[in-house]
C-alpha cells in the first residue's frame, strides 16, 4: 500500500470532483493567517517518512489580503460606470443618473472605454490615461521580505517602495501588488471580508485546470535541513473533494511527462518546521478559462514569479501552509483580463488601463536598468496544500519550463 | 445519369399511387417509434422528447439539494418546483471534463452536455446532439422531426445539430412558430376532411427522382464525398418522412385542439417580462404541437448562454450582472443576478404546468414526455462546468422513474446524455469522447 509520503506508482485519479459546497464556493479565508511567523515547537512537528518524500497537493492558492475596509480608507475600487461618472460635474453625473437616463449612460460609458482606431481599455491599457485606483493604505498586509532591504529602497536591482509589516509580526514585507489592487472590488469584497478572486480561485484548482502540487524530496528532519529538493509543479490530474469543499487526502497526482504543465525544481531549507526555498524563477499554470485556440483568448497564461521562493510551514495535521512571493511581470497581473478585451470592461466594469497604471506606479522588483522603470511587482499568494502521491515523471532536467 | 423531369410526369407517377382522399392504406405513421398504435386506438400514445435550455446556471449552495434520493431538499432557487417535485428529477455534480481543451465561457458546457465532446473551437457543435439522435429515433413519423424554439428572439440560439459547426435554427417568435406549425400544410387531425396538398405530393415525387438520382452519385465520389454527403442525405431522408406525413390522414387526437392564431405584432426583445410572456406563448404552441402531434422532439431555449435579458426599461444585462456585481457576503450570492435566476425557474414551472395540463388517456403529455432542462454553466461568475444544474420532468411513457436527485459523484456529464437516449429507446451502449466516453447510464432513474 502507498502511503503519503511516499511517490505512487502508476497511481489514477478518478478525474471529477463533487461539487463545491456552497460555503466553499462562496466564502473566502480571508481572515486565515497564510502562515506563522515562527514554525512549531519540534515536539509537536510530524516526523518526516523514512524515505525523506513528501508530497502535497495544494487545495488553496488565493490573493492575500487583510481584511477590514479601514485598508481602503476612500473605498474600494469603482467599476468602470461609476468611474467615468466620476470624470464629470456633479449636475451632469446625478442628471445621467436619474433612471431615465440610463440607455444615454450607457452609451456614454461604453464610449469611455474606448479610443481611437478601435482600442479599448483592456485589449490596450497602455493607451488610455484614466484615474488610478485607490491603493491600500494600511501598514499591514501578508507576504515575504523579497528583498532582503529594510529601508524600502528597493535593493539592487528594485524600485523604492514602502515596506508593510504582516499581521503576525514579519517585518519587511513587500507586497505592492496588493497596494496597488487591495482595495479592487474583487479582493476586498463589498464589506472588506473579501472578494470574489479569493473565493474563484479554489474552483480552478478543483477542476485540473490549475491544480498544483508540491513534492519534497531528501526531507530528513523538520527541525533542520539545508538540503531539500522541492518540485513544484502543476498536475493534470483533478483532486477529488469531499461534501464540504475540501480536498480528499492520499491521492495521487502526476507531474506528467508531457503537455503544457510546469515544473520548477527549488532548493529548500527547514528550520523548525518551516520551509524556505532559495529565490529562482516559478512558473505555474494560469488557464483562466478564456476562449478558443482562434482568438487570443486561448492563449495560456501562468504565473511567473521572478525571484520566486516559498514560505511553508508544517502543519500538525501534516498539510502544508504559507506563502508563494516573487515578482510579477506587471502585464501577467492583468492578462487574464486584458485578454478578455473589451467584454471585461462593459461586461465585468473593470478598467484595466487603471489597474496598469497603479501596478506601473507601484511596481518594485527588475528595474529596467535603461530606464530606471521597475518592471515587475512583489506578490504574493496564499497556500494550503494536504497530504497527497505525487508521481514525478519529467522528460529532463528542464526547471520552471513546460 | 441522364435524368430529365417535368412537373406534369412527377404528378402523373405518383398520383398514380395515392390520389385518393380517402382509403389511405395503414402505413407506419399511424405507429409510434416502437410500433405500438397510438392514442386513437385505445393504446399507449407516442412518446416525445425535449430539451429546455437556460443560460448562467445558479447559485449551487441555494439550488442544489443536500442529499440524493426521493423527497430531496427544496432550496430557496429549486424551491419553485415545488408542485411538481415528485414528476422533476434534479441531477448534480456531472462534470463536464475538457481533456485540455479550453474552457469557452458560455459554450463548452452546454455542448458537452449535448454532445458528450468537449469544444475546441467555438464553432457550433463539434458533435451530434443527442436531442437529434433522439429525433431520429422517434421523430422520424411526424411532420416536424423537431422544433426548435428560442423565447429570447434568438434564431441563433440553438444547442441542437448534427455536428460540424451546424445548428439547428429556432423560431425565434410566437408568430413565426404559430405559423410554422398552424399555418398552411397543417392538417387538423380532427377534422372530418382531409386532402392531400397537390404541392406537397408534387414535392415528394420529386425527391423520389433525386433519390434515384443520388444513388448514382454515391457510386461515382469517394468515401470522403460520401460521409460529406450523409448529413445531406440524412436531411433529404428527414423531408421524405415529413412529406409521407403531410400525405397521410392523421390519427384523430382528442387532447390537440389547434390554438388561435398569434399576433405578428407582440414585441421580440431581451426584457424579462417579454421574454416570459413570449415564452408562455410558444410553450403554449409547442404543447399543441406536441399534442395535434406535428412534432416528438423539441428544444425550447429560454434565453442564450451569455443571457442578454434584462429588466424593463434597463440595458443592463443577466450576463453583466453575474459578472460585474460583487457576491454579497453575507447573502452568499448576487442579488441581482438572482433575480434573473428566480424568474428562469418560474418559467421552467411554468412550461412544466403547461405540460402536465394536457390529459392524454389516464396520463398527462408530460407524463408521455421525458423533458431534459439543463443551463450552460454552474456558477456563472466564474464560468465553471463542473456540475452543471440539470433536471428532467416527466417519465417519457413510463421509462423514466421521477422525483430523485441523483449525485453523479463528479462522474462524467455525458451519463446523463447517454440515460436520455437509452430511455428513448436510441441503441447505444456507450456514447461521449475522451474523458467523457461513458457506458453507465444513470440506472438510478431508468426503469
Amino acid at each position: 500500500m502507498i502511503r503519503p509520503g511516499r511517490l505512487g506508482l502508476g497511481g489514477v485519479v478518478i478525474a471529477g470532483a463533487l461539487a463545491l459546497s456552497g460555503a466553499g464556493l462562496l466564502r473566502g479565508h480571508a481572515g486565515a493567517s497564510p502562515a506563522r511567523a515562527q514554525g512549531l515547537p519540534p515536539a509537536r512537528l510530524p516526523a518526516p517518512p523514512p524515505s525523506g518524500v513528501m508530497g502535497f497537493v495544494v487545495e488553496n492558492f488565493v490573493p492575500t489580503i487583510v481584511p477590514g475596509m479601514d485598508s481602503c480608507p476612500h473605498g474600494t475600487a469603482p467599476r468602470l460606470r461609476e468611474e467615468y461618472l466620476r470624470t464629470l460635474t456633479a449636475d451632469e453625473a446625478a442628471r445621467l443618473r436619474r433612471k431615465e437616463n440610463e440607455k444615454e449612460l450607457t452609451n456614454l460609458w461604453h464610449a469611455y472605454a474606448f479610443g481611437a482606431g478601435g482600442t479599448n481599455i483592456c485589449s490596450q491599457p497602455d493607451r488610455f490615461q484614466h484615474a488610478l485606483f485607490p491603493p491600500v493604505e494600511s501598514k499591514f498586509a501578508y507576504g515575504l521580505d523579497l528583498d532582503g532591504d529594510a529601508s524600502g529602497g528597493g535593493g539592487k536591482d528594485g524600485c523604492a517602495h514602502g515596506k508593510f509589516v504582516s499581521p503576525d509580526g514579519l517585518s519587511g514585507i513587500d507586497n505592492q501588488e496588493y497596494r496597488a489592487m487591495g482595495c479592487e472590488l474583487e479582493l476586498r469584497g463589498n464589506d472588506g471580508s473579501g472578494g470574489d478572486s479569493l473565493t474563484g480561485m479554489k474552483q480552478f484548482h478543483t477542476s485540473g485546470e490549475w491544480t498544483q502540487v508540491i513534492l519534497l524530496k531528501n526531507v530528513h528532519s523538520l527541525v533542520k535541513d539545508d538540503d531539500v529538493e522541492v518540485i513544484y509543479a502543476n498536475t493534470a490530474d483533478r483532486p477529488e473533494i469531499d461534501n464540504k469543499g475540501n480536498f480528499l487526502r492520499g491521492l495521487s497526482f502526476t507531474v506528467a511527462d508531457k503537455g503544457a504543465r510546469h515544473r520548477n525544481v527549488l532548493k529548500g531549507h527547514i528550520r523548525d518546521g518551516v520551509l524556505t526555498t532559495d529565490p529562482a524563477d516559478i512558473r505555474l499554470a494560469e488557464t483562466w478559462g478564456q476562449g478558443g485556440a482562434r482568438d487570443i483568448r486561448g492563449n495560456r497564461t501562468q504565473y511567473h514569479y521572478l525571484k520566486g521562493r516559498l514560505r511553508l510551514a508544517f502543519e500538525p495535521d501534516g498539510s502544508l501552509r504559507g506563502l508563494v512571493g516573487g515578482y510579477r511581470p506587471l502585464f501577467d497581473v492583468i492578462v487574464s483580463t486584458s485578454l478578455g478585451g473589451a467584454g471585461s470592461a462593459l461586461v465585468a466594469g473593470i478598467d484595466c488601463s487603471a489597474q496598469l497604471a497603479g501596478l506601473r506606479k507601484y511596481a518594485d522588483g527588475a528595474r529596467d536598468p535603461r530606464t530606471g522603470q521597475c518592471t515587475a511587482i512583489s506578490s504574493a499568494m496564499r497556500i494550503e496544500a494536504v497530504p497527497a502521491f505525487i508521481n514525478d515523471l519529467p522528460t529532463s532536467t528542464e526547471t520552471a519550463l513546460k | 445519369m441522364a435524368f430529365d423531369l417535368s412537373r406534369r410526369t412527377a404528378l402523373t407517377g405518383f398520383l398514380k399511387g395515392s390520389a385518393i382522399t380517402v382509403g389511405v392504406p395503414l402505413l407506419d405513421v399511424f405507429l409510434d417509434g416502437n410500433g405500438t398504435a397510438m392514442a386513437a386506438t385505445g393504446a399507449a400514445p407516442p412518446v416525445r422528447f425535449g430539451t429546455w435550455f437556460w443560460g448562467l446556471g445558479v447559485n449551487p449552495n441555494r439550488w442544489f439539494p443536500s442529499a440524493a434520493g426521493a423527497d430531496y431538499e427544496l432550496k430557496p432557487e429549486l424551491a419553485p418546483i415545488k408542485d411538481f417535485q415528485k414528476k422533476i428529477n434534479i441531477l448534480g455534480n456531472f462534470n463536464v471534463l475538457l481533456d485540455g481543451a479550453p474552457n469557452l465561457p458560455h459554450i463548452s458546457g452546454g455542448a458537452a452536455v449535448r454532445t458528450g465532446i468537449a469544444l475546441t473551437a467555438d464553432r457550433g457543435l463539434p458533435g451530434e446532439s443527442f436531442d437529434v439522435t433522439i429525433g431520429d429515433r422517434i421523430g422520424t413519423r411526424t411532420r416536424f422531426r423537431s422544433l426548435e424554439v428560442s423565447a429570447i428572439g434568438d434564431a441563433r440560439n440553438s444547442l441542437s445539430g448534427r455536428g460540424g459547426g451546424n445548428l439547428n435554427s429556432s423560431e425565434a417568435t410566437p408568430a413565426g412558430l404559430y405559423t410554422r406549425v398552424f399555418g398552411a400544410g397543417f392538417q387538423d387531425p380532427n377534422s372530418a376532411s382531409f386532402t392531400p396538398d397537390p404541392v406537397t405530393m408534387a414535392r415528394r415525387s420529386v425527391l423520389s427522382a433525386v433519390t434515384e438520382q443520388r444513388h448514382a452519385l454515391d457510386a461515382a465520389v469517394g468515401a470522403a464525398d460520401k460521409q460529406k454527403l450523409d448529413q445531406y442525405y440524412t436531411a433529404i431522408r428527414q423531408l421524405e418522412n415529413q412529406l409521407d406525413v403531410e400525405l397521410t390522414k392523421p390519427e384523430p387526437l382528442k387532447a390537440c385542439v389547434v390554438p388561435h392564431k398569434v399576433s405578428a405584432d407582440l414585441p421580440v426583445n431581451g426584457e424579462i417580462e417579454t421574454v416570459m410572456l413570449n415564452h408562455q406563448l410558444m410553450t403554449d404552441l409547442l404543447v399543441m404541437a406536441l399534442a395535434c402531434d406535428q412534432t416528438r422532439v423539441f428544444n425550447m431555449m429560454f434565453n442564450n448562454g451569455a443571457s442578454s435579458l434584462t429588466r424593463i426599461g434597463s440595458t443592463v444585462t443577466h450576463h453583466q450582472l453575474t459578472h460585474e456585481e460583487v457576491l454579497d457576503n453575507k447573502l452568499g450570492y448576487q442579488p441581482q443576478a438572482t433575480y434573473f435566476l428566480t424568474r428562469i425557474m418560474e418559467a421552467w414551472v411554468s412550461f412544466v404546468k403547461a405540460l402536465d395540463s394536457v390529459k392524454e388517456g389516464d396520463r398527462t403529455l408530460l407524463d408521455n414526455t421525458l423533458v431534459i432542462a439543463h443551463s450552460e454553466t454552474e456558477f456563472a461568475k466564474f464560468h465553471t462546468i463542473d456540475n452543471i444544474p440539470i433536471m428532467t420532468a416527466g417519465s417519457g411513457g413510463g421509462r423514466v422513474r421521477t422525483g430523485l436527485y441523483v449525485d453523479g459523484q463528479g462522474t462524467p456529464v455525458s451519463r446523463v446524455g447517454l440515460t436520455m437516449q437509452q430511455a428513448m429507446g436510441v441503441s447505444v451502449d456507450r456514447w461521449g469522447t475522451k474523458s467523457m466516453e461513458t457506458n453507465k447510464a444513470l440506472t438510478e432513474i431508468l426503469v
